[in-house]
């Protein structure tokens, strides 16, 4: 049966995780306990805070994990109301089954809106006694002080080369795969730690080629580059305003990317740009200014406007 | 109306699409049961007229569904089935289904119904949509022969437009009838339309969006481009992005446009004040930005043909709307948010291949 690997080669327990030593063996006691604190899971992304929360409910609830865990992923469902409402409601349910309580998982938790955030300490608090709540966040900073203190904070290093390497090979002995040993190292430096991006390179490429070897790997990681919004922005120093504009509406109207993203990874290459080094500071600080307008104004507006700004420096 | 003054009474009258007309006559000749005809294409180029003038000429009578009937499949059977058997011994039958690309949330089942009389007629069916390609036609173009309908050029459309000013004596220059045609973009019933609305007497005239973007962009002072935007037929917000479209279009350099957006931002922010909090007070404000960008000072004064906003994205054909593919990523079950999904999807493109759903 067709699968994607990142799912196929997901670990299911926590002796499975690669890496996270320290976290994971706190957690393992945890489990064996069957009690455990509220958590924040802080860490960059694909190293694991994911997995080791569903490893957690399949080795607390067994075959009940289901009934018992409720999954949400922040940045799909940020707002207040869910906050409210389904987080709410599956809280104060007592745990199907005899367990002391049920576990509710908030994905990419820095994505919740200070006010759910804020919705959300009473309810961990009003219920500790039947539920508990595993958050999981790039940055800990982002999530508010009060909820930080209501929770055990666990950090997730990135992961070594060494991981990924660990990883890659499960992959390429459970697949049966043939792959160049530099191919491997390209993996590893392409990937930044990030074992969902292993996976998914790892396949494209093996759709690619029977016998994967290094150039396959760039071409398939080329491909997967964010290349439009700095296509948007090339078209904006280049002069070629209209362009630039098309390419901000397919952005946010056809793919559907947010504005803040989009902003996000205009400040992130702004230093590759090819203008001056004065042009650079004035542009980062366009581009602070945008972001802080965007959050009360229309997107394809203010960054449209930003784009007018990247016009100015246009290449002689 | 102008428009229904003006409608073509036969099919010799219709401007263009002769191609069009030719083409379905012979596909009507040769109709064998089992299979139906979609036309499409852009709006106000004749489609329905069209259909019913060739049913008037051939002498078969029109049965039409269109979206202002519900067409749950229930109602679709109540209907249609009835209309889709023997039709009398004198007179043919021709069904029409129009606006066929847009089967709302309460039609369900409509398009599955449809698909199972077509293959039962024993009338022709002809349907109409804008969008042949639209998701929601996919299993039905399996069962339809496909004709596109062209735009009408717009120096027909231009000269149809003189016929009916000088009919009507209006007063209206050459220079806005093109101006009107052009604008039309192939939609010959948009661009009547338009006529009709240039033609009010000057008294108790509105502005027309033209009009007001030319004291906008154009103006030398604040208090005419106010007044043009107060009397305006358009309501702020439709200014507000008539100007977002245009900017570009009416300065050259990249300073004027730069300054340009940078006071549209400022009016934005205000708009959404508005939007937000219901405080209507800044609606006032608002209009303020927008006019100032009556003093900026443009040394390079053209003729500008002023676009309407936002057509060049629904006129490119998504192939894949948002909604479905935020459905597709999410019937991978993948563990991780849209967003991440988002972020991958040029490798799934690679490792699902055709299965492929998203964008």
């Amino acid at each position: 049966m067709f699968q994607i690997w990142t799912e196929k080669y997901r670990p299911k327990t926590l002796s499975e995780i690669i890496n996270q030593k320290h976290v994971v063996e706190r957690l393992k006691a945890f489990v064996k306990e069957k009690n455990i604190p509220h958590m924040l899971f802080a860490g960059p992304a694909g190293c694991g805070k994911t997995v080791s929360a569903f490893a957690i409910a399949h080795e607390l609830y067994g075959e009940d994990w289901k009934q018992n865990l409720l999954n949400l992923n922040a940045s799909d469902e940020r707002g207040i109301d869910v906050i409210r409402g389904k987080v709410k409601d599956f809280a104060r349910t007592r745990s199907m089954g005899n367990f002391p309580f049920r576990l509710i998982f908030l994905d990419e938790s820095d994505a919740l809106t200070p006010e759910a955030q804020q919705a959300l300490r009473r309810t961990m608090e009003a219920f500790s006694n039947i539920s508990r709540f595993i958050l999981a966040a790039n940055y800990s900073s982002r999530i508010i002080e009060p909820i930080q203190s209501r929770c055990a904070v666990f950090r997730f290093s990135s992961l070594k080369d060494s991981d990924v390497k660990e990883y890659v090979e499960r992959i390429v002995k459970g697949e049966k795969l043939r792959i160049d040993e530099s191919a491997i190292d390209a993996i590893i430096k392409l990937s930044e730690g990030d074992l969902r991006r292993v996976g998914n390179i790892l396949q494209a490429s093996a759709v690619l080629n029977k016998k994967i070897d290094e150039d396959t790997i760039y071409e398939v990681s080329a491909q997967a580059e964010p290349k439009e919004v700095r296509k948007m922005v090339e078209h904006a120093l280049n002069g070629k305003f209209l362009d630039a504009r098309e390419s901000l509406k397919e952005l946010l109207l056809k793919k559907g990317v947010s504005g803040e993203d989009i902003v996000r990874q205009i400040s992130s290459l702004i230093y590759d740009l090819n203008v001056s080094e004065k042009a650079k500071a004035e542009l980062m600080e366009k581009v602070g200014e945008f972001e802080y307008r965007l959050q009360t104004g229309n997107d394809q507006i203010q960054l449209e406007s930003l784009l007018a700004q990247f016009a100015l420096f246009k290449k002689a | 109306m102008l428009i229904d003054d003006y409608k073509p009474r036969s099919l010799k009258e219709v401007i263009s699409q002769k191609d069009l007309i030719v083409k379905t006559i012979d596909w009507l000749n040769k109709w064998k049961p089992g299979k139906a005809l979609i036309i499409y294409g852009s709006s106000g180029t004749g489609k329905s007229l069209i259909v019913n003038l060739i049913a008037k000429e051939k002498e078969m009578s029109l049965f039409e569904m269109n979206a202002s009937d519900n067409r749950s499949a229930s109602s679709i059977k109540e209907k249609l089935v009835p209309a889709s058997k023997e039709g009398s011994l004198f007179k043919k039958r021709l069904i029409l289904i129009d606006e066929a690309d847009s089967f709302g949330e309460s039609d369900r089942g409509g398009i599955a119904e449809i698909i199972k009389i077509i293959r039962e007629s024993a009338n022709p069916i002809i349907l109409i949509a804008n969008d042949a390609y639209d998701q929601k036609l996919r299993s039905l173009r399996g069962y339809c022969d496909l004709i596109r309908i062209r735009k009408i050029p717009v120096n027909l459309i231009e000269r149809r437009l003189d016929e009916i000013a000088l009919k009507e004596k209006m007063k209206i220059d050459r220079e806005t009838i093109r101006k009107i045609a052009l604008n039309s973009e192939g939609d010959i019933r948009s661009a009547i339309n338009d006529l009709k609305s240039f033609n009010e007497t000057p008294r108790d005239k509105e502005e027309n969006i033209f009009e007001v973007l030319n004291k906008i962009f154009k103006g030398r002072d604040l208090r005419t481009a106010l007044r043009a935007i107060d009397s305006s037929d358009k309501d702020l917000d439709e200014i507000f992005w008539w100007v977002e479209q245009n900017i570009p279009l009416e300065y050259s350099s990249p300073e004027l446009v730069a300054e340009a957006f940078e006071i549209l931002s400022k009016a934005d922010n205000f708009r959404s004040r508005i939007i937000r909090n219901q405080n209507y007070r800044f609606i006032k404000y608002m209009k303020d930005e927008i006019a100032s960008i009556s003093l900026l000072e443009n040394p390079d004064r053209k003729f500008v043909m002023y676009r309407p906003p936002g057509r060049l994205i629904t006129l490119g054909s998504t192939k894949v709307s948002r909604k479905e593919a935020e459905e597709f990523y999410k019937s991978l079950g993948l563990n991780c948010s849209l967003k991440k999904i988002r972020e991958q999807a040029p490798l799934l493109k690679i490792i699902l291949g055709r299965r492929f759903r998203g964008y």
